[in-house]
């Protein structure tokens, strides 16, 4: 049952996403933003001369997109209660986890195919050379990393909703500038450096540098263990959100109310 | 100008009690330290200026593309476009007010970069030209309000114009050189880029803070207000197509 809920809920979720863009707005609209937004933070390359900058804030970048587009599931989960299905989804006996998670888990999808979109069209311009085969696995497990997250902050969010959004950007900024996306982690104290080791895409994205420069090593294969490690942990913290949300509001009667 | 200085007040008070307004300037401190870790990686002291820049005109102007989003998101929910279609004043009266106040709100994001700078790499942002400076964010705040009306009257056109809402974001801060100055880019992309405001306004900024002289300042303060201005008689003139457009067709409140 739980399984045909989330397998249910992916659909509405896939047709939920297709019915936001048309071809033309996906690619002219937000491939668009996310071409320039790499290209943006790859130029830091140019202002600071170094090719080697351009190269690693380009797969930096991409990664980021994907982690970018999975953490969206936090804000987007917090509409549902705006648009006041919740309390219907609060009186089904079943719990809410496969509900969301299954509507969100096209994200994934989204986020890695977008990811390789990005990188095949900004790549040939900053002329790179790797093992890019590896990209597309690679990029999944940073989707699955994020994924634990996402569904935390949506927990947040579905609590607080009109913070969804800030907490969204604020987890997903704070991520890019301590994780290793623009420059080598090693330029922070050790002690950031230990937290962004919670944070979902730090891991996999060294894992992603490890597969490009040197293909398939142990060490890859750790790093994204361990990014797959910090999804399900997220994930675990995420049911439990849920839970104590779906719990408090039967008890209490404050689902359908604002913060 | 009541309906213009009604909107702007009305938003002063909803942006410093409604967090997602604050959402932009938030983000501000982990984009400065992104920026500076990038200076500091590369022993660069001296762009400090660039990174400290390049995060406050991240979030001001991402403050007024999503703040005029939301404004029109907002009003349709709350069936109050179809008000607005009906009084006899443009609706980009109180948009661009409601949205003056928003950009006010986040001009603190050049003083939370700077204090981030100070407190996180110890970096202390000296300005050279405090009048200059002031000048050129009054004029580049205005311009930003200006152009972004032409991404809020999309919004009116179709809910899912959000996706246009979201493009709007990060070309314009790449060829804008909100970090990499446009000179640095290829040079084909200079024309296109000289004709965007935020080019001439973030060299502008830059300069005021570290060039020993400010050249040719009165023109470059003049072609941030006139290309601000083409952004307003655009963003004014299609918001006034699509208003009319979407309530002759009748679909002011389901587009």
């Amino acid at each position: 049952m739980t399984i045909r809920i989330a397998a249910n809920a992916a659909r509405v979720g896939y047709r939920e996403t297709r019915s936001q863009y048309t071809w033309r707005s996906w690619l002219f609209g937000w491939v668009l933003r996310l071409v320039a937004q790499t290209l943006f933070f790859a130029a830091m390359g140019i202002l600071v001369g170094s090719d080697d900058l351009i190269e690693f804030a380009l797969i930096g970048n991409v990664a980021a997109g994907v982690t970018l587009m999975v953490l969206g599931i936090g804000p987007d989960t917090a509409w549902e209660r705006s648009q006041g299905t919740l309390p219907l989804l609060i009186a089904a006996p079943r719990s809410l986890l496969p509900v969301f998670a299954g509507r969100n888990v096209f994200h994934l999808v989204q986020g890695v195919g977008e990811g390789l979109v990005i990188f095949v069209l900004v790549a040939p311009w900053v002329g790179v050379e790797g093992n890019y085969l590896w990209l597309p696995p690679a990029l999944m497990a940073i989707a699955l990393g994020s994924y634990g997250l996402g569904l935390f902050i949506a927990a947040f969010a579905i609590r607080k909703p009109r913070w969804g959004n800030t907490i969204y950007n604020l987890v997903y900024w704070t991520t890019v500038a301590i994780g290793g996306v623009n420059v080598s982690r090693t330029v922070f104290p050790h002690w950031v450096q230990q937290v962004g080791s919670f944070l979902p895409l730090v891991h996999g994205l060294t894992g992603l540098r490890e597969l490009l420069s040197n293909g398939f090593t142990g060490a890859a294969v750790g790093q994204l263990g361990l990014e797959l490690a910090v999804g399900a942990a997220w994930f675990t913290v995420a049911l439990a959100g849920f839970a104590l949300f779906s719990q408090g509001g039967r008890k209490d009667g404050t689902i359908d109310l604002v913060e | 100008m009541s309906r213009y200085l009604a909107g702007f007040r009305m938003q002063l008070r909803a942006g410093i009690r409604t967090p997602s307004y604050w959402m932009t300037i938030l983000t501000t401190p982990a984009q400065t330290i992104l920026f500076l870790s990038v200076i500091t990686a590369f022993d660069r002291p001296d762009l400090t200026a660039h990174a400290v820049i390049a995060p406050a005109v991240v979030s001001m102007w991402g403050a007024s593309v999503w703040t005029g989003g939301a404004i029109v998101r907002n009003d349709r929910w709350g069936a109050m476009l179809e008000l607005h279609a009906a009084t006899p004043t443009s609706y980009a009266v109180p948009v661009i007010g409601r949205m003056s106040a928003t950009l006010l709100l986040s001009l603190a994001a050049i003083p939370l970069a700077m204090a981030t700078a100070w407190l996180t790499f110890g970096l202390d942002v000296g300005v050279r030209h405090p009048w200059v400076l002031a000048a050129a964010l009054v004029v580049t705040t205005a311009a930003m309000v200006s152009t972004a009306l032409i991404f809020t009257s999309m919004t009116v056109l179709s809910r899912a114009a959000i996706t246009f809402q979201n493009s709007a974001s990060y070309p314009i801060l790449l060829l804008g050189g909100a970090f990499v100055p446009l000179d640095l880019l290829p040079g084909w992309v200079h024309p296109i880029g000289r004709l965007i405001f935020l080019s001439w306004g973030t060299d502008l900024v830059r300069d005021s803070i570290t060039a020993a002289t400010v050249e040719d300042l009165w023109l470059r303060l003049g072609m941030v207000l006139l290309l601000g201005a083409a952004g307003l008689a655009a963003g004014t003139r299609l918001l006034r197509m699509v208003m009319h457009r979407v309530t002759v067709t009748g679909e002011i409140s389901v587009a």
